[in-house]
């Protein structure tokens, strides 16, 4: 059994050699199917599988508080930092990265150019955090700085509320507690968080369901054409097929070397494919966020999931092949 | 019929008719014939008058419309699809006109093929796939591709591939039909001689020196044999 599969094999690696055109397009077919796939399973990957893009989705911060960013040095701020108090910054570890990179920031003063205290003291560093919108095409960070609120003169604040439960009734006590400060100040918009980020990643979306149909069009027609291709090369086997039958081969074992034939193929096909997919992937990966060039998940997937189904696509013209009468096949030239 | 014993085909009243768009051609009409063990027979008759339609269900290849089919006590209507197979690859050899060698197999590999579906293990496939090709005077070809041999040495390829499952009877559709006379006379005296080490052998040939070489010939015309002939050569 095991000899009679190594022959089959070795048979068909063989006439795979004496047909390099027909190797080409399979290959080919399949490279192409391979991207397609490997694009789908990214997207199915960053949509569904990681429903956020981020390493840690916590760290989400969209207004200048530190309280979850965690503190890689120094400090936080305290209710000691007010606006009798010297004026105090928190860096962020890009900043630190970028403006003093070989000294230690913390107690280093700065020039600040906006408004207030011109001159502030570090005193603490903390993780970066992607603050203002969520840039899938962004790796690097950006730097910031964090003030206290009662040093700010800023003429805008986003506040952020941690809520249990829904976080829209509490829309009024909000106001309310704002107003109690000074019944004059205006509350420009009232967003759940989870809001704000649909709307930062509604154009990345937009661009992976994009990706998504035309991988789903480009399998689509990866399949067909190694349907077609099979369906062929089946044809073109035919009166081999009859020789076969009338030397006593089974149903069994023509669908068994068919198939295993279509195995040798795709498997020789999709290894090939791979190195074209891998090539032509870092195009298609570009448009991902956070999906690793050649992710070794993803490219799995998408090989299984495309070995699978060429082998679904050479088995209707297998079964077809089987079951043909060996009369009929002898006729083939 | 009376030696029952010894008759390895038995076919009695046999009818093929092919229908296609409508139009029936009636290939086989009431074919009675009677093989033994041992025989050598010979099929003559003109181009279409259903000689390679008698080989081929006598081959288990096709199946009669209405008729009587026994071979060596099995009747062929009986059988299924896998069981004809079966027949096939263990009691029938085939040689036919145009060789028919897988062209991606060598010459052993063809060889050997009927013995991979009886799932032999290889190192018997190998001896009787090697004394086949000694028969036939191949033996030193065996790593060569069909493509590399002449039509010659093709068909006997082809007869040492149709002889290696030691087959009760041999059928051969016009063996020499595609071959000079030099190689024709080749083939047929490895026919010759198989025959006299006990093969049953049926052939189908145009050429009335070769149908000579049987011991009887059948003449069909029209789908029916109109006359048998008994050669005399016994042995
Ligand atoms: N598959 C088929 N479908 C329809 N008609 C067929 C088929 N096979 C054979 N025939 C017809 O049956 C008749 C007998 O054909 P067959 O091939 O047996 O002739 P033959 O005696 O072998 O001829 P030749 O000497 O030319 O090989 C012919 O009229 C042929 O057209
Ligand atoms: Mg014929």
């Amino acid at each position: 059994m095991m000899g009679t599969l190594i022959q089959d094999i070795r048979f068909g690696i063989r006439m795979l050699a004496k047909r390099p055109a027909f190797t080409a397009i399979v290959v080919l077919v399949l490279a192409v199917g391979i991207g397609a796939n490997s694009a789908l399973f990214s997207v199915f990957k960053t949509v569904v599988l990681s429903p956020l893009p981020f390493p840690q989705p916590k760290q989400l911060m969209f207004v200048n508080s530190t309280i979850e960013i965690p503190l890689m040095d120094g400090r936080p701020f305290t209710e000691h930092d007010d606006g009798s108090g010297e004026p105090v910054l928190v860096v962020n570890q890009a900043f630190c990265r970028q403006f003093f990179p070989q000294e230690n920031p913390i107690g280093q003063q700065v020039r600040v150019f906006f408004c207030g205290p011109a001159f502030r003291r570090i005193v603490g560093v903390v993780g970066n955090v992607r603050a203002r919108n969520i840039d899938l095409n962004q790796v690097e960070y950006s730097p910031m700085m964090y003030e206290p609120i009662d040093q700010t003169c800023q003429h805008s604040l986003t506040t952020m509320v941690r809520t249990h439960g829904d976080p829209t009734s509490l829309t009024h006590a909000l106001q309310q507690a704002v107003w109690t400060l000074d019944r004059d100040l205006p509350i420009s918009q009232i967003q759940t968080l989870t809001r704000t980020l649909n709307n930062t990643m509604a154009i990345p979306r937009f661009c992976m369901i994009l990706l998504f149909l035309v991988a789903v069009v480009a399998l689509g027609l990866a399949m067909m054409g190694l349907y077609g291709v099979i369906a062929y090369a089946m044809g073109e086997r035919m009166h081999e097929i009859g020789i076969r039958m009338v030397f006593g081969a089974q149903a069994n074992d023509i669908l068994r070397l068919t198939l295993q034939r279509a195995f040798v193929l795709i498997t020789v096909g999709v290894f090939t494919g791979l190195v074209i997919a891998l090539a032509l992937g870092r195009v298609v990966q570009d448009l991902l966020y956070q999906t690793k060039q050649a992710d070794p998940l993803v490219f799995s997937m998408g090989v299984l999931f495309l070995v699978g189904a060429g082998l679904l696509a050479c088995y209707i013209p297998a079964r077809r092949a089987a079951r043909i009468d060996p009369m009929e096949a002898l006729r083939y030239e | 019929m009376n030696d029952t014993n010894n008759t390895l085909i038995h076919v009695q009243d046999l009818q093929k008719v092919f229908v296609t768009e409508e139009v029936e051609t009636h290939a086989l009409s009431g074919v009675h014939l009677d093989i033994k063990k041992g025989e050598y027979i010979a099929i003559a008759g003109p181009s279409g008058c259903g000689k390679s339609t008698l080989l081929s269900i006598l081959g288990l290849l096709d199946s009669p419309t209405d008729g009587t089919y026994v071979l060596n006590g099995t009747h062929a209507a009986e059988l299924s699809a896998s069981q004809r197979a079966r027949i096939r690859n263990r009691e029938v050899g085939f040689v036919f006109q145009s060789f028919n060698l897988i062209g991606d197999l060598t010459v052993y590999e063809n060889v050997e093929l009927p013995l991979t579906y009886q799932k032999m293990p290889k190192a018997q496939r190998k001896e009787r796939a090697h004394a086949a090709l000694e028969k036939v005077s191949m033996a030193h070809r065996m790593k060569h591709y069909p493509a590399q041999l002449s039509g010659g040495q093709q068909q006997r390829v082809a007869v040492a591939r149709a002889i290696v499952t030691d087959p009760s009877i041999l059928l051969a559709d016009e063996p020499t039909g595609n071959l000079d006379s030099a190689n024709g006379d080749i083939v047929m005296e490895m026919l010759h001689d198989l025959h006299k080490a006990g093969a049953t052998i049926c052939m189908v040939t145009h050429d009335p020196r070769y149908a000579n070489h049987a011991q009887r010939t059948v003449h069909l015309f029209d789908g029916r044999i109109i006359d048998e002939k008994e050669a005399g050569d016994t042995l």
